[in-house]
């Protein structure tokens, strides 16, 4: 009860910072997505069903803040909470760069499929803003999540 | 030694204090001017503050902390002092969420000020605005301020978009289109007014 109080803190502390991020820590106009962060690091330190079901969670708290009909990232946070899940079944997630790698794969995944999906809805985004959301966002993301994984692992300790 | 720390504690506090007030003063600023635009303005105008931002790089809205009890609906359009800011995309008792004018889903029908061409004004979710459909005569030039036309359903005609800062031809060689820098600092934004119909 305990473990899941302070996840559901940690959520919503996060969440709140990402709604809130400071424009001086932009970095070519992205942030880093902190709750693909944690919802991925949660797989790593929590049991799958714990996971899942935060990946859910935030999944829905960021579709209620982002103009799209779709609940995109709901479904595709549970996405990646189970493909990570899957892959640290498969090869030793222990190696802190390797857990930076798939941190790293998730965000380019996750960027890639919401480009595709706004590009798909008939919007219109130059060759090079779309890159850069993929690429230098992901980066970003990647950078910030040592210290998401500090966080993550604490409350699991 | 027991006067030195005093005296740097007070300091400190002293210097904080300094930094409210100058950030006071900056909002006074800021809201004096909004207050200004709003009581010389013909049009309804409710001021919300802005309280959050789109939480990824795909989209651009903000939260601002005015819903349905002030009587902000869905389709409502936001401007500040500096020009448009974009639209009511959904709102709550007490929150709305607003898209700006940079994200790509935004499709403004605006028109040159000077010689009234028309044209579509795109989001990019970069700085600038795309103005695109510009035929290949189009009669627009660096410097140019666009306006919202009188054909957009959901922002009332004349309100500043941007001007243009470069012209361009699209790939297909069959059209032009403007690079539009908005006129609102979309970056920025702390206080906007949502305008009544």
């Amino acid at each position: 009860m305990k473990k899941w109080l302070s996840i559901l803190f940690v959520l919503i502390i996060l969440a709140t910072l990402q709604l809130c991020w400071p424009t001086f820590l932009n970095f070519f106009h992205t942030k880093p997505d902190l709750l693909l962060i944690f919802v991925v690091s949660l797989v790593f330190y929590f049991d799958f069903k714990i996971a899942l079901v935060c990946a859910i969670l935030a999944g829905l708290i960021k579709d209620a803040f982002i103009p799209t009909e779709l609940a995109i990232n709901t479904l595709l946070f549970s996405l990646w909470s189970y493909l990570t899940f899957r892959l640290s079944s498969q090869i030793s997630t222990e190696n802190s760069y390797v857990r930076l790698v798939i941190i790293l794969a998730m965000a380019v995944l996750n960027n890639t499929v919401m480009g595709i999906y706004i590009l798909n809805s008939g919007n219109f985004i130059p060759v090079g803003i779309f890159l850069r959301s993929i690429l230098i966002a992901s980066i970003y993301t990647a950078v910030a999540a040592p210290l998401i994984f500090k966080l993550t692992k604490k409350i699991a300790a | 030694m027991v006067e030195f720390d005093r005296l740097s504690n007070e300091i400190g506090i002293l210097r904080a204090k300094l930094f409210d007030l100058r950030e006071i003063e900056q909002e006074n600023a800021r809201l004096k001017s909004l207050i200004g635009f709003k009581q010389k303005s013909p049009l309804l105008l409710v001021s919300a503050r802005v309280i959050a931002r789109s939480p990824d790089s795909w989209s651009s809205s903000v939260i601002i902390d005015k819903g349905k009890y002030n009587g902000i609906k869905r389709g409502m359009a936001v401007i500040n002092t500096q020009g448009l800011v974009g639209r009511v995309v959904e709102s709550a008792e007490n929150i709305s969420k607003v898209l700006l004018v940079n994200d790509p889903s935004q499709g403004i029908s605006s028109i040159v000020q000077r010689s009234r061409q028309e044209g579509l004004v795109n989001g990019s979710l970069g700085s600038n605005l795309i103005m695109r459909y510009l035929p290949e005569d189009a009669q627009i030039a660096v410097g140019d301020i666009i306006i919202t036309s009188e054909l957009s359903q959901v922002y009332p005609k004349g309100l500043l978009v941007g001007r243009v800062v470069n012209i361009g031809k699209e790939f297909s060689g069959l059209s032009r289109y403007a690079v539009v820098k908005p006129s609102a600092d979309l970056s920025s934004i702390e206080e906007v007014l949502v305008i009544i119909p």
